[in-house]
């Protein structure tokens, strides 16, 4: 099973910030495991959506609906494990 | 406009949908803030903007009003600061509440008529919305037709759309009992997001009808100017002449606002900037979401705003 790479983390952490437009973030700036939302990088659902847009062009991934989305939404990392799961299947 | 130039779109967000932590930036000891605006508010409409309250006991659970309140005065704190810094618009816009504090930066009304406005029909909307039973749901992931066919499954509920925000952006509104049956259902069918709006009152939609006179009767009573800058009218996407505002004010209410569509005309007709006037990014987000290529800058944003230099959002020299 393939796993995920600090290169993939890397490719993330600049397609959030390039779908947001986070001018004043760079992607060290962003903790691999910290929240995206709330208390985090302060994301809301408007963002989420721009994200689900992004896995969506740039990986094929989708993400089907809000549970799904509660899930993998919550920190770099785990939008990493969802696309490495998802990139290998078929 | 001059094709090739600058053309500055400020928009008026509508109301907050919590409590607003204010800083020293809205401080009546900081920069943002003056003394002036704080003690016209509390004298004016009761409402202390810092403590979040109103002086009389009997307010307290006014939490609409208050919503409305702090947006109106934060945007116009923002407003003024911007405009002793040189900076003024083209054309103005407003999402929904934003209109107060829009007409206000026009010209149109006065700081003290504008909050009284803010005030008053935020009290008669928060007392229909009592009456009636009625709240708001914003809706992401889910397009038209999907959204459409939960509203077909709901008649009776008289759940109608609020605010066109963008494609797969909507919020809704409706009876209480109706909204709580939208929430489940929009998430069954796959959206992103599904949840109900603090601000709980039934918006934009034909539910607001039973004020919708009174308001006319409290607009009727002030006196209204020609805008000194173009203001967008949400519905009809036309700018507001002086003679359109009353009943325009009275009509909003009871119709959705078509955010998308404002956007896109404010492009066709050359904006290069937007620049959200109030507490955070909302209306910059559902620009974004419009369209990547705008350009869009929140004032609830200073490090943003900090980037740019007067110069790239003052109006050209004639």
């Amino acid at each position: 099973m393939a796993e995920v790479t600090e290169e993939l983390i890397l490719q993330l952490k600049k397609l959030i910030i390039e779908r947001l437009k986070l001018e004043e973030v760079t992607a060290g700036d962003i903790g691999t495991d910290a929240p995206l939302f709330g208390e985090g990088l302060g994301l809301d659902s408007i963002d989420a959506l721009e994200l689900v847009l992004g896995l969506e062009k740039e990986y094929g991934v989708i993400i089907p609906d809000a549970e799904v989305g509660q899930k993998v939404f919550q920190s770099v990392r785990t939008i990493a494990q969802y696309v490495v799961e998802n990139t290998h299947k078929g | 406009m001059k094709r090739g130039g600058k053309k500055i779109c400020f928009c008026f967000p509508g109301q907050l949908q919590e409590r607003p932590r204010l800083s020293a930036y809205h401080s009546p000891y900081g920069e943002g803030l003056s003394k002036e605006i704080y003690e016209e508010t509390q004298r004016v409409s009761g409402f202390d903007v810092l403590n979040f309250s109103f002086q009389e006991r009997e307010w307290k659970p006014y939490f609409n009003v208050k919503l409305q309140l702090a947006s109106y005065v934060i945007s116009l704190i923002h407003y003024y600061r911007l405009q002793r810094e040189g900076m003024v618009p083209h054309v103005i816009a407003e999402h929904s509440m934003g209109i107060y504090a829009a007409l206000v930066a026009a010209e149109s009304i006065g700081f003290r008529e504008g909050l009284l406005l803010t005030r008053d029909i935020g009290l008669l909307i928060e007392k229909c919305a009592r009456e009636i039973g009625g709240s708001m749901c914003l809706v992401l992931g889910l397009e038209m037709d999907q959204i459409e066919r939960i509203r077909n499954q709901l008649d009776g509920y008289r759940i109608s759309i609020a605010n066109y925000n963008g494609s797969r952006n909507f919020v809704l509104s409706g009876l209480n009992r109706g909204i709580d049956r939208v929430i489940p259902m929009s998430l069954d069918l796959g959206a992103i997001a599904a949840h109900r709006l603090t601000f709980s009152a039934p918006l934009h939609c034909d539910l607001m009808e039973p004020v919708r006179a009174e308001i006319r009767r409290l607009v009727d009573g002030i006196d209204i100017r020609e805008p000194t800058f173009p203001v967008l009218n949400h519905m009809t996407l036309s700018f507001l002449e002086k003679g359109d505002i009353k009943p325009f004010l009275a009509e909003e209410i009871c119709r959705p606002v078509y955010w998308e569509e404002c956007v896109r005309e404010l492009l066709r007709r050359g904006v290069t900037r937007f620049i959200e006037v109030g507490y955070d990014a909302t209306l910059c987000k559902l620009i974004r979401w419009i369209d990547r290529g705008a350009k869009a800058t929140a004032t609830g944003d200073s490090s943003s705003m900090g980037k740019l230099g007067a110069n790239e959002i003052s109006r050209d020299a004639p």
